[in-house]
């Protein structure tokens, strides 16, 4: 079986499609899952999933084949989750507040909707490192080269996010 | 050893999904701060795996596999193109200096033509205007290139 390094450069070179849709097999389902966790929107990163996809093919001739392909895939999907995060900033900031409380999201067990919300409130930067580290299983290195910045912010990131998790924890 | 210095490395052991190195537990054992935090990080890593997101839909992987190829022919049709014009600016430019030439040529004739009877600022009047025209008919000769080219590719593939 042919590595996705292997796949993707076949991709560069020869714009082959068929490599290109068993990158898509391989990867679609849990890079959907990704955006699905740090967009908190399933609609929102099935969107944002074709839209990475075409980003990868676009970028196929920047590809170095000596990296991973996995963390570069996925930076290239938290790229377009940290737009996404952007946008609805902007939109909230523009939207005035409403004069009453949104109504409750579906109602869950009590410890998995609170978590959720309590991920929901981390800042996207930190969010992104929780998923990646703890759901996608992706090591310091991986997760620094995804995410295009050092090993010693992924700790300080991941130690930043974990404290914040932990101090709301003991607020609720 | 410290709290946080063990706190650290139990975050890193359950992010890597294995078990804390014997001193860390052994000192998580006997430390209440950093057992309520093995504490939160196991519960935590549960909770992570709990949190299910709804499976990608068939047709949304088939939608994605479809603009990706569609992404990649789009690149694709565009390889090529920057070598093509570069060509066809190449051959472009051996003419000019025969063009230049030609111009001269014309310019010169017609100055000696009609030197003696039309005075001289109608005269380079009449020149700025012809060469003025000459290199305006040029720059959309050659600023015309990049689409006579696309098109050309174009033809090419539709005729493949």
């Amino acid at each position: 079986m042919e590595s996705d390094e292997e796949l993707m450069t076949a991709v560069a070179a020869r714009a082959d499609e068929r490599a290109l849709a068993t990158l898509v097999d391989r990867h679609g389902e849990r890079l959907y899952a990704f955006l699905a966790r740090t967009t908190g929107d399933p609609v929102e990163a099935e969107d944002l999933v074709q839209e990475t996809w075409i980003r990868i093919a676009r970028a196929a001739p920047r590809f170095d084949p000596r990296r991973r392909f996995r963390p570069w895939a996925y930076g290239i999907a938290a790229n377009l989750a940290r737009d996404l995060h952007r946008r609805r900033r902007v939109r909230r900031e523009r939207t005035p507040e409403p004069a009453t409380a949104p109504a409750p999201t579906t109602p869950g067990p009590v410890e998995r909707l609170d978590l959720r919300e309590r991920l929901a409130r981390l800042p996207g930067r930190l969010h992104e490192v929780i998923v990646l580290r703890y759901v996608e299983g992706f090591d310091e290195a991986e997760t620094a080269a995804a995410l295009g910045i050092p090993r010693g912010t992924v700790k300080s990131r991941l130690h930043a996010a974990l404290r914040a998790l932990r101090a709301e924890e003991s607020t609720t | 050893m410290s709290c946080e210095a063990v706190q650290r490395r139990l975050e890193e052991a359950l992010a890597a999904r294995r078990e804390p190195a014997a001193g860390d537990h052994a000192h998580a054992e006997g430390c209440s701060a950093c057992a309520a935090h093995r504490r939160f990080l196991v519960e935590l890593t549960a909770e992570l795996d709990a949190l299910v997101v709804p499976p990608l839909a068939p047709a949304v992987l088939a939608a994605t596999r479809e603009r990706a190829a569609e992404a990649l022919r789009e690149r694709a049709a565009w390889r090529g193109f920057g070598r093509e014009l570069a060509a066809a600016v190449a051959l472009a430019l051996v003419a000019l200096p025969v063009a230049v030439a030609h111009g001269l040529l014309v310019a010169r004739g017609a100055s000696a033509l009609l030197g003696a009877w039309v005075p001289a600022p109608v005269l380079s009047w009449l020149g700025l205007v012809y060469f003025g025209s000459v290199a305006l008919a040029f720059g959309v000769l050659y600023g015309s290139l990049p689409l006579a080219v696309a098109f050309s590719r174009r033809m090419r593939e539709e005729a493949a």
